[in-house]
């Protein structure tokens, strides 16, 4: 466990995942306060990433449940293992007892643990969890209730066993693009951060860090190429997981810099719409880029 | 530990509170936590500090200017209980004695047309009491122009579009599930059922799927040359806001506003206070394509092209670049599974959509509809509920 906001950053640098220190002080209040995180951002500026560097850092175990509209109790919380409960009662029937075996169906023996109740239920202390609960504002506005319980008293509520609480509470973290409002309620019960667009030096250092092998000329291109980027008004704005996609696409074609043909050939690896493409050809930002003498 | 520094435990609670007068919600829970937090980091560190408070107090991306701004005025040279705080504070408890008085926001003087309907409402309250209303036989009112209403009718017409979007919200809201019928087997009632004969099982529960709710998206023009009609589609959005839980609210002139949050929870004067200094561009010009380009941009996750309904409430008169709101009526067009606009102008028979925004829009529109009075609205909703 981490003693500093220090030491967080340093683990977090040491997973190769470059933050501020403000990242930094609320994983550290969330893992002191043991308070779930919502993360929110734009697409693709590593929120679902801390909780993948936080369980490598913490040496736990990450359980994901990715949100969708539709999610439900039954595939986020518990299921009741019905062939189970059925072989019981024919079971219970040979045996000639058939009321009392059927009166234990409804047992946590009978129970399929979903993701949610996975993170409540780890028992040893040996085996803590990082539970990551993705993209929450995919899910539905009624799924966001289930998680009320939660997230505040880490216990799950069956009707028919009663309640169950966690023994170690796991360290939470929330993401959401923001396409629409979380309820109060939830956010009320989180410790709460943005994460922006990172700034020049920090998408360098993220690229050096992530691509070792990468030309220091093309890393310091493509950054200040993406800076640009960022600030034309495009449908979505390419986020870090689009600077990594393309510096490990130039490396497989073998790039050591940028140029018009190299940024038209690849620019499917930043821009994902058809529009987009269209107005960077319009705006020929390729003219922008700084010639690799230039660099540095 | 937190105990030894009072000072800082008074201070931060009193912070807590001048974020809660800014309409930054922060509950007892969160002030406990923030000062559990304070013995975590070192109070030598002004940006630990910072985001510890922030953290713990703000839930959304808005309240961050708010709380930001109020940070550097409340805990600025360094000295929790300097004079700038103290300043605060002082100003904070005369705030909360004539909290009444305060509600005159700042931007009011900026929004004549807000700041006209809360006074008519208050002028019309006294009115009420003096003149008896005369008989008015509800249909004729229900025909009437919005823009015709005597002082006295207009409550009433108030009134009605707020139980109208109730009820409308209501309707959408409901969910079926046929029970026996549907064409999933519903394991977990089958197997209770079971218990009662011992655990066999006797009859087969059935399942259906429980439709997906329509999602709806309302933006409301409030240009200058709406001022007249958007008050009345802003509480039929309000209505709409607080009963239906899958809708969203955009206003918008020459720049878009997501209102969801503002209308949430909130009578409608509060709401129009809060309006006024948060909706950027009030009574401007109009800008359409613009506006659904930064829709498109910031909000793309809410459309669903089976299940959402866009709805626009505007006359059409743009004075932005065609071309744009062409190519975002298009995309619209692709993303929503029903496209509505409500134009108050179409009530006159005369209209003819000719204006360039008008119709431009007009090949993509699934309905074309009037919008200037109680009858035409009540139509806009029976629109709506056909599924």
């Amino acid at each position: 466990m981490f003693n500093s906001i220090e030491e967080v950053q340093k683990a977090m640098e040491e997973e190769k995942y470059i933050c501020e220190r403000s990242l930094a002080t609320v994983v550290f209040l969330a893992l002191k306060l043991e308070k779930p995180l919502l993360l929110e951002g734009e697409a693709g500026v590593g929120k679902t990433e801390v909780a993948k560097v936080m369980t490598q850092a913490l040496g736990r175990r990450l359980i994901r449940l990715q949100c969708y509209e539709g999610l439900d109790v039954n595939s986020a919380l518990y299921e009741w293992n019905y062939p189970k409960q059925l072989l019981r009662i024919k079971m219970g029937e040979a045996s000639q007892q058939p009321l009392e075996s059927v009166e234990n169906i409804f047992s946590t023996e009978f129970l399929i643990q979903r993701p949610l109740m996975e993170a409540i239920q780890c028992e040893s202390a040996d085996q803590h969890i990082v539970l990551l609960i993705d993209e929450v504002d995919r899910s539905d506005e009624e799924f966001e209730a289930f998680l009320l319980e939660i997230l505040s008293d880490f216990q799950i509520t069956i009707p028919e066993i009663g309640t169950l609480s966690a023994k170690h509470r796991p360290l939470v973290i929330i993401t959401s693009n923001r396409t629409r409002e979380i309820h109060d309620a939830l956010k009320r019960r989180c410790l709460y951060h943005w994460i922006d667009f990172p700034p020049f030096e920090k998408e360098y250092r993220i690229v050096t860090t992530k691509v070792p092998t990468i030309h220091e000329t093309l890393a310091y291109q493509i950054c200040s190429f993406m800076q640009t980027v960022r600030e034309k008004d495009f449908y979505k704005k390419p986020g870090i997981a689009e600077t990594l996609d393309w510096a490990n696409a130039l490396i497989q074609l073998h790039r050591d810099h940028l140029d018009r043909v190299t940024v038209e050939e690849t620019l499917g690896c930043i821009l994902k719409h058809f529009e987009d493409m269209k107005k960077m050809k319009e705006t020929d930002l390729v003219s922008c880029l700084s010639a690799p003498g230039e660099a540095r | 530990m937190i105990n030894q520094d009072s000072d800082l435990l008074k201070n931060v609670i009193l912070f807590s509170q001048a974020l809660r007068r800014r309409k930054v919600g922060v509950t007892i829970d969160n002030m406990l936590d923030a000062l559990r937090g304070i013995s975590l980091i070192h109070l030598q560190k002004k940006g630990d500090f910072y985001h510890l408070l922030s953290s713990n107090f703000v839930s959304c991306k808005e309240e961050m200017d708010t709380f930001d701004e109020l940070f550097e005025q409340f805990w600025s040279l360094g000295d929790p209980s300097g004079p700038a705080t103290k300043k605060i504070i002082t100003e904070e408890i005369n705030a909360s004695e004539d909290k009444e008085e305060d509600s005159s926001f700042e931007s009011k003087k900026d929004q004549p047309f807000i700041k006209a309907w809360s006074d008519e409402r208050e002028a019309n309250e006294l009115e009420g009491r003096k003149n008896m209303p005369f008989y008015s036989p509800d249909e004729i009112l229900q025909q009437k122009d919005f823009t015709h209403f005597r002082a006295e009718e207009l409550e009433k017409v108030k009134d009605w579009v707020s139980i109208l979007s109730r009820k409308i919200a209501t309707y959408l809201s409901r969910r079926w599930k046929r029970g026996g019928k549907g064409d999933r087997l519903d394991f977990r009632r089958s197997i209770r059922q079971s218990i009662k004969y011992g655990g066999e099982i006797m009859e087969l529960k059935m399942r259906d799927r429980k439709p997906k709710p329509l999602r709806l998206i309302l933006a409301c023009d409030v240009s200058g040359s709406m001022d007249n009609y958007s008050q009345f589609f802003l509480r039929f959005m309000h209505g709409l806001q607080n009963h239906y839980p899958h809708c969203e609210t955009f206003a918008f002139s020459t720049r878009l506003s997501h209102i969801t949050t503002l209308l949430k929870r909130r009578t409608f004067d509060e709401t129009l206070h809060l309006l006024s200094g948060k909706v950027l561009d009030w009574s401007g010009g109009t800008n359409i394509g613009a506006a659904l380009h930064h829709l498109h941009q910031r909000h793309s996750g809410l459309f669903h092209p089976n299940r959402s309904l866009f709805l626009i409430y505007s006359d059409g008169w743009d004075r932005g670049d065609t071309t744009l709101l062409d190519s975002e009526m298009k995309n619209l067009r692709r993303q929503v599974k029903r496209l509505i606009w409500l134009n108050p102008l179409l009530g006159n028979q005369n209209y003819q959509p000719l204006c360039k925004g008008m119709s431009t829009a007009l090949p993509y529109l699934d309905h074309f509809l009037p919008c200037h009075n109680f009858s035409s609205l009540k139509k806009v909703c029976h629109v709506i509920m056909r599924k």
